[in-house]
């Protein structure tokens, strides 16, 4: 009996077919979604965690230990939050969409397992005996308060050899986005490449995680520093003297105080053809090697402050002296290991602006 | 009165695209660059003049650094602006003096090289008028082009 085979090949054919058509749609959504979320990666996070997640003024971000152990939800308020005061910064305008398109895209790293999930149970240990088992094993690393390795990446503050510094574990970032049980797989896998080993190889039994964990639990949140949210963003002094008088007074105390003048000119120097310029607002810098060394090694974005600088103006017959107030150094770069030296600056300034405009 | 209606729906509709930007987390924007720094610098000078900017100087910030072996002197603050934009600002917002010219910093970190710039919204909030709007929406367009510029120079290389 003849056996008409086209039907079953056309059928074939439309099974075939339709599955390519099923797949490639599947695979396009997440080709863009992935697309997408390396282009937002890109623009947002590769400044700090390196354009494949390697690192650099952040933590890599591509470990396989740490892809293996955070989950999705980690992942994910940690982007919300940021780690304030810890050069994180806080993405809080991104949507739902943006942030799970960057998780998407850090997945591609991954190559084995898939992402973790964790229950949000808490883990009840034994608090006080974890305190002293954190003392002996994390806090050389991690600081007695969980405060975390000094300074931020590895521009100017740290050598390019430096070891990965150690996360604030008490920042109010962390605390809300990691639960107990991922903290725990964190501590069991350790992350390899890292300075941060697994607990096994410390001795450290079940029981003692436990309580380790408990114990972080108890540290005090930090994050914002709240007390600087209302100090002005500019400090202006009129002076009592003319103009000519106000800048030598000015020259002089930044002198006394230990600071070269490195250039001054006019505010539009480069802009307005030379002979009309505005000599009436006059931008003096300055600066000595422990203000830019300490500067920079604290972040190294500060050189947007430096050197120092002070503009002196006339305008409407008064004549002002303006300087940025360096307690706004820490809430810009999200970053706490720059608040004492916002404070010594700022102290600096005030005398100098004191100084060259009132006798 | 219907000059001022007009003027007042211009200055909200230009509020709202300065929210719509691609919105920008804090106020820095920063970039990485495959460029290595020397090249990185020209580039982002050229960037800057393409957009319609003036450079105004290129400070160099690191001079004792170097001498304590901690850097390689690979460290920069790029100073610019439009002349007519800088000189508006400054007589009108006598706050806002201290932060212009407008700035990108740009520094080496190993073989690679980072961006960091004032994002338009800080300066929003110095000087917050409506009529102002307009030009942070520009700056916060351009800057982000002159950005992403830098990026993809650095991927091509
Ligand atoms: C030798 C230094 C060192 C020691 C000791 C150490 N850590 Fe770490 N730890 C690190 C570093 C570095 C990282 C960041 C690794 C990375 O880049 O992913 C880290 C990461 C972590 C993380 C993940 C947090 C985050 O934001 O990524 C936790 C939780 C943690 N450590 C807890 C502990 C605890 C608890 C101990 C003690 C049992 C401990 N560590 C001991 C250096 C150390
Ligand atoms: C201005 C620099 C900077 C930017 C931009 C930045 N980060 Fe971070 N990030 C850091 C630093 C620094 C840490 C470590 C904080 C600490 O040491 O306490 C960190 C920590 C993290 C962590 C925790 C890692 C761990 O081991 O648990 C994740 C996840 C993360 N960042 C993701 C991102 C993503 C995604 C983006 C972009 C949306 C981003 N970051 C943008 C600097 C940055």
């Amino acid at each position: 009996m003849p056996f008409d085979k086209r039907p079953l090949i056309v059928i074939f054919v439309l099974i075939v077919a339709t599955m390519m058509v099923a797949c490639s749609g599947v695979g396009s959504k997440r080709t863009a979604e992935a697309t997408e979320g390396s282009r937002l990666y890109d623009l947002y996070c590769s400044a700090c965690h390196g354009d494949e997640g390697s690192g650099g003024v952040g933590v890599p971000l591509a470990l396989s230990d740490f892809l293996n152990t955070a989950s999705d939800e980690y992942i994910y308020k940690t982007i919300q939050l940021g780690r304030p005061g810890r050069v994180m910064p806080t993405f809080s305008e991104l949507s739902h969409q943006q942030i799970s398109s960057i998780i998407t895209h850090m997945r591609s790293w991954q190559w084995r397992s898939k992402a973790p999930k964790y229950s949000n149970e808490a883990i009840i240990g034994n608090p006080k005996r974890g305190g002293q088992l954190y003392a002996k094993h994390c806090a050389y690393c991690h600081g007695l308060s969980g405060e975390g390795g000094a300074g931020t990446g590895v521009t100017f503050s740290r050598p390019r050899s430096a070891k990965i510094l150690a996360p604030a574990l008490n920042n109010s970032g962390f605390l809300a986005s990691a639960s107990d049980h991922m903290i725990k797989a964190t501590l069991i896998q350790g992350r390899a490449e890292t300075p941060m080993r697994s607990v096994r190889t410390m001795g450290l039994k079940d029981k003692d995680i436990n309580d380790i964990v408990h114990y972080l639990r108890t540290f005090e949140a930090t994050g914002e520093a709240g007390d600087q949210q209302n100090e002005p963003r500019v400090f202006s002094k009129v002076s009592q003297f003319e103009f000519d008088e106000t800048l030598d007074r000015l020259r002089t105390a930044i002198k006394r105080k230990g600071y070269q003048i490195i250039r001054e000119h006019t505010l539009d120097a480069g802009f307005a053809e030379a002979g009309t310029e505005n000599s009436k607002q006059w931008v003096i810098y300055f600066a000595n090697f422990r203000f830019i060394n300490e500067s920079l090694t604290r972040d190294s974005r500060m050189g947007l402050f430096l050197p120092g600088r002070i503009t002196l103006i006339e305008r409407e017959g008064k004549v002002s002296v303006l300087a940025v107030n360096p307690m706004i150094y820490n809430q810009l770069f999200s970053n706490n290991a720059l608040i004492e030296l916002g404070r010594t600056l700022q102290h600096f300034y005030l005398a100098v602006l004191g100084e060259a405009t009132s006798s | 009165m219907k000059l001022l209606t007009k003027k007042m729906a211009i200055a909200v509709l230009a509020w709202f695209t300065l929210f719509t930007l691609p919105a920008q987390a804090n106020d820095l924007m920063m970039a990485r660059s495959k460029l290595p720094f020397a090249q990185a610098e020209t580039q982002l000078k050229a960037q800057i003049e393409a957009h319609g900017y003036t450079v105004s100087s290129a400070k160099r910030i690191d001079i004792d650094l170097v001498a304590t072996g901690m850097s390689k002197g690979a460290y920069r603050v790029i100073q610019f602006g439009k002349p007519a934009e800088i000189k508006k600002l400054a007589a009108k917002f006598p706050e806002m003096i201290p932060f212009l010219p407008l700035q990108v910093v740009i520094f080496a970190e190993w073989e690679e090289t980072l961006f960091v710039t004032l994002s338009p919204t800080f300066y929003s909030k110095i000087a917050a008028q409506s009529d102002l709007i307009p030009m942070y929406t520009r700056w916060a367009q351009d800057l982000g082009s002159i950005l992403n510029m830098m990026r993809e120079k650095g991927a091509a290389y």
